[in-house]
């Protein structure tokens, strides 16, 4: 039985949530699972996983911007972030320190790894997206990625190799050698199953990110949202709203949903709105839901450059959400020529491949 | 110092010195554009200009055609 050490990065829910079945799949091979995280990603785990041990592991500050503009506040934050991560090491250290491990997974925690310990590193961007005037920094950018690969003995990526079922698109291409070598496509991981269950939801609308982005969606929604026809529920992902009126009969707003309760209605979803973040993403993969409308947040380069990517694809449509026109972009969005997501190997079938070809090495 | 740090730190202060040498360098230039002109040699400062153009014209191509071989 061996000792992992699991941190998943809390920039949102979901690192953490896409650890789910990598810790499920540890625990049942009967492996001992530490949990190493701060804020709602630690939360989440441990309402999950109640006897796994957990450390509060502070990490780095989002850069989210509350303007349009997202790099250059992402360029003023470095000097902040490079304390983080120093701090992260010091922490890191200390908390290897007090107990013997076997194997470090970091979810996209850049300082979490070790030369003493196998360690493994899960990102789904080995390649960032900037816009083309600044091309010699992504450039660098891979370069710096390679170097920070370097560290690990596997890069974990959730997604299929680059090719015509790659969902990251360039995201997931890997840059340099030092990436190459090391770079293994698990497939999609999420923790949202298929469920056994007929889709009577006509439509599913989940509200999402960072503040004032969210706020400013479900404003834009909420005075369309009557525009549109057919069973509709709004998802705002705001816990503590309560107090919200709706201008429509067939919609329901629903202030916060619980992990179960969000899984269980976007099965029964026949079409999808939300943001291009990498999560949702693999979610409707996983369900291999074939009609959305992606709405992607303001100033975030990732999901800008998977709306487009899926739009060239052909796979669905996106909007930007200061021209969101819901009922004239749903009927776009519903148009024959957008099929959907390649069928591609669901999570369960993934984690098992991960485990036998990566884990058991170090683990078995 | 952890090693990850000490190139975090060294990387960063070479970023921000290219981004000084850059503005460095563009204010050189204008001020040169500019004294061309109160001189009155228009020819070096029409060429200065026309240069810097066909250097901002294939930073741009560079960029749209590593994006269009899927390089970027």
């Amino acid at each position: 039985m061996a000792h992992i050490l699991v941190s998943p990065l809390n920039w949102g829910l979901g690192h953490a949530t896409r650890d789910i079945p990598i810790i499920q799949k540890l625990l049942f091979h009967h492996h001992d699972v530490t949990i190493a995280a701060a804020g709602n990603a630690r939360s989440v785990l441990e309402q999950e996983f109640p006897d796994c041990r957990s450390i509060h592991f502070p990490d780095y500050p989002a850069p989210y911007s509350t303007s349009r503009f997202f790099l250059p506040k992402f360029a003023a934050s470095l000097p902040f972030m490079l304390k983080a991560i120093s701090d992260e090491r010091k922490n890191l250290n200390a908390i290897l320190s007090k107990d013997r491990y076997d194997l470090i997974i970091s979810d996209n925690r850049l300082g979490v790894y070790s030369s003493k310990i196998p360690s493994v590193f899960i990102t789904h961007q080995l390649h960032y997206h900037l816009p083309v005037i600044f091309w010699p920094v992504e450039l660098l950018a891979l370069v710096m990625n390679g170097y920070l690969h370097g560290k690990y003995r596997h890069v974990i990526v959730p997604d299929n190799p680059p090719g015509a079922q790659a969902l990251a698109g360039k995201l997931s291409r890997p840059g340099t050698d030092e990436t190459k070598k090391r770079v293994y496509f698990s497939g999609i991981l999420t923790s949202t199953h298929k469920l056994d269950i007929g889709q009577d939801l006509d439509f599913l609308v989940m509200i999402s990110g960072p503040e004032p982005q969210r706020k400013q969606l479900e404003q834009i929604l909420l005075r369309q949202i009557h525009n549109i026809s057919g069973t509709c529920v709004i998802l705002l992902g705001s816990p503590g709203y309560h107090d919200i009126q709706t201008r429509y009969e067939n919609c329901r707003v629903i202030p916060y949903a619980s992990t179960p309760e969000k899984e269980y209605l976007m099965n029964r979803a026949r079409f999808i709105i939300c943001r291009s973040g990498y999560t949702s993403i693999m979610e409707i993969a996983e369900l291999r839901k074939n009609q959305a409308l992606f709405i992607p947040t303001p100033g975030q380069t990732e999901q800008e450059y998977l709306s487009w990517y899926y739009e060239k694809k052909g796979w669905f449509h996106s909007q930007n959400q200061y021209r969101l026109d819901l009922s004239e972009d749903i009927r776009i969005a519903q148009q024959p020529h957008y099929t959907g997501f390649p069928p591609v190997s669901r999570t369960k079938e993934n984690i098992k491949r991960l485990y036998d070809d990566i884990f058991a090495y170090y683990l078995d | 110092m952890d090693e990850l740090v000490i190139t975090g730190v060294f990387g960063f202060i070479g970023v921000f010195i290219a981004a000084a040498m850059l503005l460095y360098g563009l204010f050189i230039i204008a001020g040169m554009v500019v004294t061309l002109i109160v001189t009155g040699e228009y020819g070096a400062a029409f060429a200065i200009v026309l240069g810097i153009f066909i250097f901002v014209f294939l930073y741009i191509e560079t960029g749209c055609r590593l994006h269009k071989t899927d390089r970027i």
